[in-house]
């Protein structure tokens, strides 16, 4: 489970201060997949970052599983696998090396990363890369890639910043299985997304960020409970952007 | 035409793929002035050579037209050496390659875009080895026109016939010698070369060096130049032209040159295309693992080792490293040695023919003044350590969310610039205090102290510099090779510069009172060293770890 309670995050540019996130309580219950929804610069990678330590709010604090990130902070990172909105990091490590790499920092024992490794090359069609440079990969094979590293360790919370944009339509299928079938065991899935297809079809929760403010949190059934029937995610997230434009 | 020139003017402004080169476009202010002042000494030694040479004689004289023919030999040569790079790059490396071939563009348009932005420097070497000797010599002596046409051709074809030259060869050999179409490897071919002219020029300084005037140095070395200047294809119609007017002269000059500048545009509409096309589908393809690769790959290790062999994998792997990595660090201490020993050879082999002049003391100094320098300089010539930090770029955020306490990511931050620095230094060291003991200068007891203080000072130099880096880092980088070379060793090379003039001051001091005080001071350096290098490792492990958490 992810809480974060009250996160503020500000920039300082000499005098300019620049609030870009200012949210109040939300959670990711375990068990359900929540999506984390919002246009280009709303500042949902902001708030992913905070609540994976990366980056420090400026007020707030996030628990995962309980376990408060600045509190204790390597405890609470060893609960969650993060695939960040870039794939092009350790680019001169081959594939299998990384791999490696992030099973010894996680403290994967070598069967488990073995079979890890085997099932999931196989079920993302990477397993004749695994020996080359993550360099010589395309951006999708590096996405399929930090998202094998950020799994390796079967974290309970998943914490994914756009995770399907550049895979292809079978990997992005296999992702959207694992989702499921790992929110299915009880555990938190939180992806952020700006694409509204995808969040409908597949999310039990919803938080929807606008311009660093927490407008919505809850089951997609209660958000259309507000709005006239047959209303698409899609017009609903479109009307909330157009009230504000009108201000 | 003006499609070239627009081209040329485009690439220049975007850099022209400065992110794949060794010979980079910076606006650094520094940098700038250094040319500008290497450029007007230059003018000023050919200027000089000019006068020479005219008040030397009269046109008649032999020796003037030898000197004039080798100064136009070193000019394009040098033009040619430094064309290399920049050639080898903008046709076939940059970044923007992809967008150009793109383009409705002919393949000679595209070449001669590309040479407009690579010839710059070549450009300006063969004006300096032409024009202002010829000035020089015109302003000393009376000269016939016929003397300032033969100046202005040597200039103008000297220029394009080098640049044809060796393009031609550069596209010739992109073509047909497949192995050199790995871009990591051509970039290591290019360090060795550069890296091999320099000990090469220290061997010529040396054999120059040797008592003799360096006027008559000169004379002579140019005497030894003038059968192959003459093979030089235009040189020998030039030397006719200085000394009287001939159609013959300046059709032969201009044809030969014309001759060069078509071979090269055939040879570039032939296959420059087809080069520049495969180049862009090279990269090494490792096979696949089979299941027992995949165990072997596996291995399980500790947060930090893991950590320590990341980046030494990431170090080793990438260009922008070996030059200031490794090939500074193993190559510099050898460079240093050639550029000292070539000067200073005799002396160096009188004092030590006689053991009974050195002193105990004398030992004691050289093993400890050896054991700073060395891995001083080894460490401070690479960028390991001083980029420690800044290396990792926009993958810091990922080291921030592995759930590893920043003692350990510094940990192994200092283990792996230690591995790489020390290596070098070790080897070094090692290899001179070898050859002190064999000359018995020094005996075992001293060279364990040597080692002592050569292995804290190599420790207190990497952590300076991480802590430098750490002080100042820069994550945002676009490039490696322009992060590398931004990087700042300051702090240490301040420190190599005051130990360059400390440690031999202080040798020639025990040298000179051969006692008691000379033996003490020689401990003392070496005490200091070691309390120094334990303090920092201290400090840094304290403010260092706060400021990273900070990040
Ligand atoms: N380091 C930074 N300095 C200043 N502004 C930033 C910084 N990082 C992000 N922002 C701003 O924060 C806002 C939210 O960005 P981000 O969280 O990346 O949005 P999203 O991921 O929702 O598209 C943007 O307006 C962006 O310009
Ligand atoms: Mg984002």
């Amino acid at each position: 489970m992810v809480q974060v309670e009250n996160l503020k995050k500000q920039f300082r540019s000499g005098k300019d201060v620049k609030v870009v996130v200012n949210t109040s309580n939300w959670v990711a219950k375990d068990g359900s997949i929540t999506g984390f929804i919002g246009h280009n610069g709303a500042g949902k990678t902001t708030t992913m970052k905070m609540i994976t330590g990366v980056m420090r709010p400026t007020e707030g604090r996030c628990l995962l599983n309980g376990i408060d990130i600045k509190e204790n902070p390597i405890e609470a990172k060893k609960q969650f696998g993060y695939v960040s909105d870039s794939p092009d990091h350790f680019l001169r490590l081959r594939g299998i090396e990384y791999l490696n790499f992030i099973a010894d920092i996680y403290d994967v024992d070598t069967k488990k990363r073995m079979d890890f490794i085997n099932e999931y090359a196989e079920r993302f069609g990477m397993t004749s890369a695994l020996n080359q440079t993550i360099l010589s990969y395309s951006h999708g094979m590096r996405q399929k890639m930090m998202i094998m590293g950020a799994l390796i360790h079967d974290p309970s919370i998943w914490l994914l910043d756009e995770p399907l944009t550049g895979l292809d339509p079978e990997a992005a299928f296999e992702l959207k299985k694992m989702m499921r079938e790992h929110a299915d065991r009880g555990n938190s899935v939180l992806f952020s997304t700006h694409v509204l297809e995808v969040a409908e079809k597949l999310c039990d929760e919803i938080v929807l960020i606008k311009k660093g403010n927490i407008m919505f949190n809850g089951t997609l059934a209660q958000l259309q409970s507000q709005y006239p029937q047959d209303m698409s995610l899609e017009e609903i997230f479109l009307d909330i952007n157009k009230e504000e434009s009108n201000e | 035409m003006s499609k070239i020139l627009l081209l040329a003017k485009i690439l220049r402004k975007s850099g022209a793929g400065s992110d794949e080169t060794f010979h980079e476009h910076s606006a650094d202010l520094a940098k700038n002035i250094i040319f500008a002042l290497l450029g007007i000494a230059g003018v000023a030694l050919t200027f000089w050579i000019g006068t020479l040479l005219g008040g030397l004689s009269k046109m008649a004289d032999f020796l003037a037209y030898d000197i004039f023919q080798v100064l136009f030999m070193t000019g394009a040569f040098i033009g040619l050496f430094f064309a290399i790079p920049p050639i080898v790059n903008s046709f076939y490396m940059s970044g923007d390659i992809p967008v150009v071939l793109m383009m409705p563009l002919s393949s000679i348009q595209i070449v001669v875009a590309r040479i407009i932005n690579a010839a710059s420097f070549p450009l300006a070497i063969t004006f300096i080895s032409t024009i202002p000797a010829g000035i020089g010599f015109m302003v000393t002596t009376q000269v016939t026109p016929n003397f300032v046409i033969a100046i202005l051709l040597a200039f103008v074809c000297n220029f394009l016939i080098s640049i044809s030259a060796i393009a031609t060869v550069i596209v010739l050999l992109m073509t047909f010698v497949k192995i050199l179409r790995n871009k990591d490897l051509l970039k290591i071919i290019g360090v060795i070369i550069v890296f091999a002219v320099l000990v090469l020029y220290y061997v010529v300084l040396g054999v120059g060096n040797d008592e003799k005037p360096m006027s008559e140095v000169a004379i002579s070395v140019a005497n030894s130049m003038v059968p192959y200047s003459n093979a030089l294809p235009i040189n020998f119609a030039l030397r006719e032209l200085m000394t009287q007017f001939s159609w013959v002269a300046v059709l032969e000059i201009v044809g030969i040159t014309a001759a060069f500048v078509i071979l090269f545009l055939l040879v570039a509409k032939v296959l420059y295309l087809s080069g520049a096309i495969d180049m862009q589908s090279t990269a090494s393809v490792n096979r696949q693992l089979s299941e027992s690769d995949m165990k072997k790959k596996l291995g399980k290790r500790g947060q930090i080792a893991a950590m320590v062999q990341r980046d030494l994998r990431m170090v080793r792997r990438n260009p922008a490293y070996l030059m200031t990595g490794y090939l500074y660090t193993f190559g510099m201490p050898i460079l240093m040695f050639f550029a000292m020993a070539m000067s200073r050879m005799k002396d160096l082999a009188e004092f030590f023919s006689d053991p009974a002049n050195i002193s105990p003391v004398f030992g004691y100094a050289l093993v400890v003044g050896i054991g700073i320098i060395i891995p001083n300089m080894t460490t401070c010539m690479n960028a390991i350590a001083s980029t420690a930090i800044s290396r990792e770029g926009a993958s810091f955020g990922i080291l921030k969310q592995f759930p590893m306490s920043w003692e350990d990511i510094l940990k192994a931050k200092q283990r792996a610039a230690f591995i790489i620095c020390e290596s070098a230094s070790l080897l070094y060291v090692l290899v001179a205090e070898i050859v002190a003991l064999v000359l018995g200068v020094i005996d075992i007891p001293q060279m364990f102290l040597g080692l002592l203080v050569q292995g804290a000072m190599s420790y207190l130099c990497v952590n300076i510099n991480i802590m430098h880096d750490i002080k100042v880092p820069n994550l945002t980088w676009e490039s490696e090779a322009q992060m590398v070379k931004k990087s700042s060793n300051c702090v240490t090379s301040i420190i190599i510069f005051v130990c360059g003039i400390f440690v031999p001051l202080l040798l020639w001091m025990v040298a000179d009172v051969r006692d008691f005080l000379g033996m003490m001071i020689a401990f003392g350096l070496a005490l200091l060293v070691i309390v120094a290098s334990a303090a920092f490792h201290f400090y840094m492990n304290k403010v260092g770890v706060r400021r990273l958490k900070k990040m």
